[in-house]
């Protein structure tokens, strides 16, 4: 109980004691946001039939109205119903890369930096090389190879997230490392590495809501851009925010705009959340990280 | 020791520094075509081809040979540069690499475009906000910055296309080019060629066409620039040297542009290195949004015809970009910043 | 200030030194507050314009400060410092300009074939002559060094100190010497001001000060020296105080092993207790 106290609310203690500060103020708008995405897609589904967002439900290209909130787009489906089952996608694809992300970039910084020495000037030099190239065409050849789906894309798009991972893990084990290379005289126990990684997971723990909140912006962006490009999910499912934009475009130039601004606005309102949670927790916890080393 | 000789020292070094990235990023794209579980030629076709055409497609690519064969084929392709011969429906038969060079300047045009549009907007926005610290400019300025960066570039297309090619009228929403004979291909960027030309009203239509596809993804990165540009310059306004300076009686406009700008520029130009991933991340979003026929539109052509030897082929020519511009990157800060040279 | 005299200022650290020598080049901080005047020929300071303030610096009062190390641009060659200066205050050709940056550096001891490196290529020592060669293009009537050599090494310090010296002679120009060091003000300077929490409590001739100390903060800092015939070393108790909240009446007080409660009512004045020697002590004259 005392474990988990310390390791799951105290990290929720600087977002309470700053939240009168700007990092603060984003943090919890971040915050807000990010839950309110989240009772979208866990209840919207529930809300909004299913029916609404298939093909030729409405009439096709109907302007907003009372019926339509958001009108209806090039095959007769309600944009608003698209919308709102398009959350519930968004979310699943950005939660399976976060977690495989996590247990794959976890382990290998770990590794990294335990082992240290060339391993690691290697593991460094690979993950660096990943994060220079352009993340959305290394995903589109994933995606392109394995195929599409919600998992598929999932996993196209850990690529953006393991680099992040590792190098925060490989940082922390590293510094932690050092630190208690020099408490313990260089002499290290079994207990002393159990000891270590606890230490490790600790440090890590703390940054993975600021990892996860700037790269979950990158994510939702990276799926919509791929299924924009119309390597992302299948045709069938129900709300794909990033194929409405595809859908739009043919449309365009008659004028139609309400096809295009409103699954738009969506991406913007959870991308800007999200990017508002993770640099004000980077804010925040950052001088924190590094009081606690001081 | 000479200041060129060293530069060019430098570049060197650096260039030779860049090997092993670029060959774990070539070795990357290998895997990804080859080493994944399932059959990339399969998910390609995605069940359009019968399975003997699979097959007979796997052995003609020499998919079906050891890992280690391919690999070491593959980068002989890559280092003799024959990138082998399209097997897609719109190039069938053609060479790789000239079909990637023909599309190659839509996409450096763009880019340059993009980078312009970027460094203007990002600069200026970043030099108003770093030095107003805290006014309500710099806080607006500030989430300005957040807020352009993480809108998505193909939504941001098609709105300035509703706005201004739509309604207003003022820019073509598509293509490269239209309404005149294209420009002689000297360059391959239509604006640089019409120039060469010496017809104004060809550059003029180029630059139409090119405005609204650089703003678009101008306008994304910019948001990177502000933000950059605005940390370094809170930075370098209260270092040392600017005080003596002061103390000296150097004129406050010289200080902002010779110390504290051009000292906050060099991490700048390190971060815009790093940008050019999302630049051309950013390129093929955009090129599908301005029917702007580049590199990216190769791509989704090549996945979409299953063309194996162009998809393999373009990715690794933006490998080769991406680490080239790394290299570039480096030698300009050394060009800046004389204490990185030696 | 007398003209060709070097005052030397001193106070522990965390006192206001380096808080005056900007004050009087006005290049504190946007948003400091200065109150009083700062009479300089005549003018007072505070009330000149941002243009004359600008030309000011530089040509008639020049600053050093005590990091020679952060204190030049890194992008600008050393010569490019120097053109650039003398631009600013003087309608001059890049040519004629860049010959007397050469003049400067070489009257420096620095080779003229290095007028083109980098600052990064040089020593500390070497740094701090070229921000002096800098500081005196211009013969600018008064030079405030501020702790010149306390990042620099004993011989550098030795060789910075000589030179300032010398220049103060050849330029006939006023030094205002800032540093904690007592012993470099016994052998440089002619006066000493002391200073305790941005106040001064003490200025006489060296003589006067070093010899019959009148304010017990005086007398504190100098027994506080190390002296080879040294058996016990004092200090002063404490610490200087919260500049933000100074104590009541005499700032000393807290610290001050003579206080009475006057000391904690009434900030004493400065009082000339024998001719050119002035003290702010409620109880000057018991130590004359």
């Amino acid at each position: 109980m005392e474990w988990l106290h310390s390791r799951l609310v105290r990290p929720f203690r600087p977002l309470i004691r700053e939240r009168h500060t700007l990092p603060g103020i984003l943090s919890w708008i971040g915050l807000g946001t990010l839950i309110a995405f989240i009772l979208v897609g866990i209840f919207g589904p529930v809300l909004v039939s299913i029916d609404q967002t298939k093909a030729l439900a409405y009439p096709i290209l109907l302007p907003p109205s009372l019926q339509h909130v958001m009108g209806t787009d090039g095959i007769g489906r309600d944009v608003f119903a698209r919308v709102i089952w398009g959350t519930r996608t968004s979310l699943m694809i950005m939660a399976i890369g976060a977690l495989l992300a996590l247990v794959v970039g976890f382990p290998i910084g770990l590794l990294s930096g335990f082992v240290g020495g060339k391993v690691d000037r290697v593991l460094v030099l690979v993950m660096d090389s990943v994060y220079a190239f352009p993340g959305l065409l290394l995903a589109a050849l994933i995606a392109a190879v394995i195929g599409k789906g919600i998992f598929n894309i999932g996993i196209a798009i850990t690529v953006i997230y393991i680099p992040l991972y590792f190098r925060v893990t490989r940082n922390q084990t590293l510094s932690t490392r050092e630190e208690l290379y020099v408490e313990a005289g260089r002499a290290l126990g079994a207990r002393s590495w159990t000891i270590m990684l606890s230490y490790i997971a600790y440090n890590v723990v703390i940054v993975i809501p600021v990892i996860f909140s700037l790269s979950a912006a990158d994510t939702i962006l990276t799926a919509a851009g791929l299924s924009y490009l119309g390597l992302g999910l299948e045709i069938d499912i129900p709300g794909d925010w990033g194929r409405d934009l595809s859908d739009a475009q043919r449309f365009l130039g008659s004028g139609i705009w309400w096809t295009s601004l409103f699954p738009g606005l969506m991406i913007i309102l959870l991308t800007v959340g999200l990017s508002f949670l993770g640099e004000g927790l980077n804010d925040i916890i950052n001088p924190l990280l590094k009081k606690e080393r001081a | 020791m000479p200041k060129s000789g060293s530069l060019a020292a430098y570049a060197l070094t650096r260039l030779f520094l860049s090997l092993p990235m670029l060959l774990i990023l070539l070795t990357i794209v290998f895997a990804v075509l080859r080493v994944i579980p399932g059959d990339p030629i399969a998910a390609l076709f995605a069940g359009r081809a019968p399975p003997d055409v699979v097959a007979q497609t796997r052995h003609q690519l020499g998919l079906d040979l050891p890992y280690w064969q391919q690999y070491i084929f593959y980068l002989g392709q890559i280092f003799t540069g024959n990138f082998g011969t399209s097997i897609g429906e719109n190039y069938h038969g053609k060479s790789v690499l000239a079909i990637i060079l023909d599309k190659l300047p839509a996409t450096v045009e763009l880019a340059i475009g993009a980078m312009i549009v970027a460094s203007i907007i990002g600069i200026a926005a970043g030099v108003v906000s770093g030095t107003n610290r805290d006014k309500p400019s710099d806080v607006a300025l500030r989430l300005y910055g957040t807020i352009i960066f993480v809108i998505p570039v193909f939504w941001l297309g098609q709105i300035l296309q509703l706005i201004f090619a739509v309604d207003l009228g003022w820019f073509p929403a598509q293509l490269r080019f239209s309404g005149l004979p294209f420009p002689n291909q000297v360059t391959g960027l239509y604006t640089v060629d019409s120039l060469l030309q010496g017809r104004l009203d060809m550059f003029l239509v180029a630059l139409q066409h090119l405005v609204l596809p650089s703003l678009t993804l101008g306008l994304v990165l910019s948001g990177f620039f502000t933000k950059t540009v605005r940390a370094n310059l809170l930075r370098t306004v209260n270092a040392d040297y600017v005080e003596a300076a002061r103390a000296r009686g150097i004129p406050e406009g010289r200080i902002i542009s010779r110390y504290a700008f051009k000292n906050a520029l060099i991490p700048v130009v390190t971060v815009l290195g790093l940008q050019f991933a999302i630049l051309f991340a950013g390129a093929v979003l955009t090129e599908r949004t301005f029917s702007w026929d580049g590199m990216g539109m190769l791509l989704l052509k090549s996945i979409d015809s299953a063309d194996y030897p162009m998809i393999q082929g373009v990715i690794v020519v933006y490998a080769l970009i991406i680490v080239g511009l790394s290299v570039i990157i480096d030698v300009i800060n050394g060009l800046i910043d004389p204490r990185v040279r030696y | 200030m007398r003209k060709g005299e070097t005052l030397g200022v001193v106070g522990e650290t965390g006192c206001g030194k380096s808080t005056l020598g900007k004050a009087i080049l006005g290049i504190l901080p946007v948003g400091t507050q200065v109150e009083g005047k700062i009479l300089f020929r005549g003018r007072d300071l505070t009330m000149l314009t941002n243009q004359m303030y600008r030309r000011l610096r530089g040509e008639e009062i020049a600053l050093i400060f005590q990091d020679p190390m952060t204190r030049l641009n890194p992008l600008m060659t050393v010569q490019d410092h120097f053109i650039e200066e003398i631009q600013a205050h003087e309608p001059v050709s890049s040519t004629e300009a860049r010959t007397r940056a050469r003049e400067a550096l070489i009257s420096m001891g620095i080779h003229e074939a290095r007028i083109r490196n980098y600052p990064h290529e040089f020593s500390g020592g070497m740094r701090q002559r070229i921000m002096i060669a800098l500081a005196l293009v211009l013969k600018p009537s008064l030079l405030i060094a501020d702790e010149p050599t306390t990042s620099l090494d004993v011989i550098v310090e030795a060789q910075i100190l000589e030179i300032l010296q010398d220049l103060k002679q050849a330029y006939s120009m006023s030094l205002l010497l800032i540093t904690h060091n007592l012993g470099i003000v016994a052998e440089v300077c002619d006066r000493v001001a002391v200073l305790y929490a941005g106040k001064l409590v003490e200025l006489g001739s060296v003589r006067d000060i070093f010899h019959k100390p009148l304010h017990p903060y005086t007398q504190g800092l100098l027994s506080s020296i190390i002296h080879l015939e040294t058996k016990e070393l004092h200090s002063i108790e404490g610490s200087p105080p919260d500049l933000i909240a100074p104590p009541s009446g005499c700032r000393f007080h807290p610290r001050c092993s003579f206080a009475q409660s006057i000391c904690m009512e009434k900030v004493p004045p400065l009082v000339e207790f024998e001719p050119g020697h002035f003290a702010a002590c409620h109880f000057g004259d018991k130590f004359l």
